[in-house]
């Protein structure tokens, strides 16, 4: 028997795969509450499809799944009908009922994922240490990412870094080599040129003190003594005149 | 739900296709486990049918074999390359990707008081050609290096046909060809980077910087002796290099670039240097001297602003030099001062208490001690001047003048004082090579009478000219010996001295009066005695003339050759600067007055006009 690769054909959208998770959830909840009258039970199914069914039941995405859809509902009950011996005949024929709703109506199964999403946090929950686990996982990604942000900027940083001591010290270099030039080239000149002044025909001198024109200094003015100045009253700030000075 | 729980959410959705995972998943709590097997079987039974066809067991096997070859080959080829191959391997990644940086760590420069370059170091390269390993013809190879090289491509075709490897081209490319060399990218040529010592004002200080060897050791001068001072240690360090040749520096030691930008500075003026060489060379040439020194000392602390010697050479060709030129004899070389040593012996006295500054003393012109006589230099002109002041004695230097005034002392004393100035032993100096003089022993000294006669005027012992200058340090100082040096210290860029070295202190040996008092003797050589050709107008100077008989190789003194000096000391009124001038076997009519005295003279002119000494007294317009 060659199926359809299960993963291709559920993978592929969203509301097949819900759809899937209803249907295959059905018998839990008959097993869940096997002493439930199955009349009672295919009422609390149907009836509360009747009125919401047309809000959740847009009409496009059942026609596009329908093939899905159907050859699950035909494969499906085929398969379990073997297994299915052991089961009580009204539980049979809740689940035979249930399913032949569920072909009849293909709307029915959101009545139903609506009823198992009701019933899903009593069965769905977790073993606490898995939800650490998962915390702990959502976490460490958030520092992971950040982590690898850091290394990149880091690395980064290094290789620039590296690139700008490269550039720099290349100008270092450069800057040496060229002060070394200046300093060799400034100083041959000035040899040369005191060679040339020391021949005769330059019309250049050798400095005597005759060319040298030395200044007596000033001669020191006579500080005036604060006691022969008349104007500053003792404390008076001598700066700060009573009239202005014009010029 | 899906709010409450996202992750699980995503998991069922995820796991759904797998019915067993969702069984695992859904599995109920407790009570209702038991219940829960039949769709547990439903699911698997579903799960047989769901499943693609077991894979046959060949493709495991093959798979599995495929899987383990790989491993098995790849961990062979790890252990071949880690570790039979490992170390040459490792070598071959070293060699490329390892670099040798060595920063340019010159050997200090030194430098004048001025800050004018006397010696720095510049990169140099040698180039070599290994033929061997040309990959392109030895012709093109040649025709490209050529020019470069400012020779034709024969010659250097010839060259390369010498060796197969190993051929030395050129010993000292400027960085500037070596530079274009490289960028030519020539398979089989080498570059080789050394250093070179470049001195730019060639021979004008090269008595007293010296010169460096091949191997770059200082030979000479201060090179020699601050060896420690200059050298500087060049650090090499291996760096790793990245794939684009760049280099990758960590592990580079901080701090191996920003080397310190000190120089080692030198008391030397090079203006008065130059000014000095160039009034010696012109005595020289004029009374054809073998050889002179001209010197130049602040008294107050004993640094030389000058140190000429002639003949001098080119530090930066000092191979084309005769070897003897690299000494300074102004250091190395002995000579009787003769009569310049005559103001010593007179503070001598003075100082022993043997005469005083007004003491008069008859001069009979030629006296005889011993078996020896002792004339004055113009006796035969001039006989017996009769009696003289001891100024006047200086300053016509009369050397039976100073035989009296010596003999007025015990020669035990006046020997005492020879040594107490250090006559016989070496100046301390930075300069290396510096000479012992040379003094009679004490008992010989003391036994015979001629050995005090002839040292009175400066014969009969000998010193080196350096030892002369420091002796007159003393009287322009008030009496102490201070030590002629030539280093200031070590300077950075901005001319601050970050360190001094730290000479022995003055020795005090004549009392100030004494010195005042030789001064002024010394004033009037200058004034109106032997020294009148030094006189500058404005300016107080003391001076003393001194010609000398040269002790002859075969004994006894030669008749012809002779040594003249003239040593100066100015301004009178505030003595500082000594100026002492040398110049050996001048011929023709030479004596200190008309050979040295005019060296000394232009010195001092220009001394006083690059220290700027203002005149003693005001100067007459000249013109």
């Amino acid at each position: 028997m060659s199926l359809p690769p299960k993963f291709a054909v559920f993978g592929k959208t969203a509301p097949s795969r819900s759809r899937l998770v209803s249907s295959t959830k059905l018998p839990d909840v008959y097993i869940g509450r096997p002493d439930v009258p199955k009349n009672d039970s295919a009422k609390g199914v149907v009836s509360p499809g009747n009125t919401p069914q047309p809000q959740f039941s847009p009409r496009t995405p059942e026609e596009g799944m329908g093939i899905k859809a159907a050859r699950r509902t035909q494969k499906k009950p085929a398969n379990r009908g073997e297994g299915m011996g052991r089961f009580s005949q009204p539980f049979r024929e809740g689940f035979a009922n249930k399913k032949a709703e569920g072909i009849r109506n293909a709307s029915r199964s959101h009545q139903t994922n609506r009823e198992t999403a009701k019933i899903l946090p009593q069965s769905e929950s977790i073993p606490l240490w898995l939800s650490w686990l998962i915390q702990w996982q959502r976490r460490s990604s958030v520092v992971t990412f950040l982590l690898v942000g850091a290394t990149l900027a880091v690395y980064g940083g290094t290789v620039y870094t590296q690139q700008l001591w490269n550039r720099e010290y290349r100008q270092l270099e450069t800057l040496q080599l060229q002060q070394r030039q200046l300093t060799a080239a400034g100083e041959v000149v000035k040899n040369e040129l005191a060679r040339q002044a020391e021949q005769q025909d330059t019309g250049l001198v050798p400095a005597t003190p005759n060319t040298n024109l030395f200044l007596q200094p000033a001669q020191q003015q006579p500080i005036p003594s604060p006691n022969s100045t008349p104007v500053a009253a003792p404390g008076a700030n001598p700066q700060l005149l009573p009239t202005p000075v014009g010029y | 739900m899906a709010k409450a729980d996202p992750p699980s959410s995503r998991y069922t959705r995820r796991r759904s296709s797998s019915p067993k995972l969702l069984q695992w998943r859904r599995q109920p709590p407790k009570a209702a486990k038991e219940k829960q097997q039949p769709p547990a079987e439903l699911s698997s039974l579903e799960e047989q049918l769901d499943l693609p066809q077991q894979a046959s067991p060949l493709r495991l096997v093959l798979v599995w074999a495929v899987l383990l070859v790989s491993g098995l080959a790849l961990g062979w080829n790890l252990y071949r390359l880690q570790i039979i191959r490992g170390s040459e391997l490792r070598n071959l990644a070293r060699q490329q990707q390892m670099v040798s940086l060595r920063p340019f760590v010159p050997r200090r420069s030194i430098i004048d008081r001025n800050g004018n370059v006397l010696a720095l170091d510049r990169p140099a390269y040698s180039l070599y050609a290994h033929p061997r390993l040309f990959k392109a013809p030895k012709e093109a190879i040649a025709s490209a290096v050529a020019p470069l090289l400012q020779r034709t491509p024969d010659q250097l075709l010839k060259q390369f046909n010498t060796a197969a490897t190993g051929v030395r081209m050129e010993n000292s490319l400027s960085e500037e060809v070596a530079d274009r060399i490289s960028a030519l990218r020539l398979d089989g040529i080498e570059l080789v980077k050394h250093y070179s010592r470049l001195y730019p004002q060639q021979e004008t200080a090269a008595d007293v910087v010296g010169f460096v060897n091949v191997d770059h050791k200082g030979q000479a001068g201060v090179e020699y002796s601050q060896e420690k001072l200059l050298e500087r240690f060049v650090r090499s360090v291996r760096l790793n290099r990245s794939g684009n040749g760049a280099l990758v520096p960590s592990g580079f030691p901080e701090g191996l670039t920003n080397f310190d930008d000190l120089r080692v500075q030198l008391t030397i003026d090079s203006r008065l240097q130059r000014s000095a060489r160039a009034a010696l060379k012109q005595q020289m040439e004029l009374f054809k001297a073998k050889r002179g020194t001209v010197m130049v000392m602040d008294a107050r602390d004993g640094s030389l602003l000058t140190l000429v010697s002639e003949p001098s050479y080119d530090p930066n060709q000092y191979y084309k030099y005769d070897v003897s030129l690299f000494k300074n004899w102004a250091l190395t070389d002995l000579y009787e001062p003769g009569s310049t040593f005559k103001p010593i012996n007179v503070a001598i006295a003075l100082e022993a208490g043997a005469i005083k500054p007004d003491t008069i003393i008859r001069d009979e012109g030629q006296i005889a001690v011993g078996s020896e006589v002792i004339s004055n230099y113009n006796f035969e002109e001039r006989g017996s001047p009769g009696l003289l002041t001891i100024t006047q004695i200086i300053s016509n230097s009369s050397n039976v003048g100073m035989v009296h005034i010596v003999e007025k002392m015990r020669s035990q004393t006046f020997y005492g004082w020879l040594e107490r100035l250090g006559i016989g032993q070496a100046v301390e100096t930075d300069l290396p090579f510096s000479a012992a003089g040379s003094l009679q022993g004490q008992e010989s000294f003391t036994n015979s009478r001629i050995y005090a006669a002839t040292a009175a005027f400066g014969q009969g012992f000998s010193l080196t000219p350096i030892q002369l200058l420091q002796l007159h340090g003393a009287i322009a100082n008030g009496g102490k010996l201070v030590t002629p040096h030539v280093v200031r210290g070590l300077t950075d860029s901005q001319n601050k001295l970050y360190w001094q070295p730290t000479l022995s202190s003055p020795r005090p040996i004549f009392s100030p009066a004494t010195t005042e008092a030789v001064l002024e003797m010394m004033e009037a050589v200058v004034k109106n005695g032997t020294g009148r050709v030094a006189q500058i107008p404005g300016y107080r100077i003391g001076g003393k003339t001194g010609t000398s008989q040269k002790a002859s190789p075969t004994g006894g003194y030669s008749a012809t050759a002779r040594i003249t000096s003239f040593v100066g000391i100015v301004p009178v009124d505030a003595p500082r600067y000594v100026v002492l001038a040398v110049v050996d076997e001048p011929q023709g009519r030479a004596f200190g007055s008309n050979v040295t005295a005019p060296i000394v003279k232009s010195v001092m002119e220009a001394l006083m006009a690059i220290e700027q000494v203002p005149p003693s007294q005001p100067l007459e317009a000249q013109d």
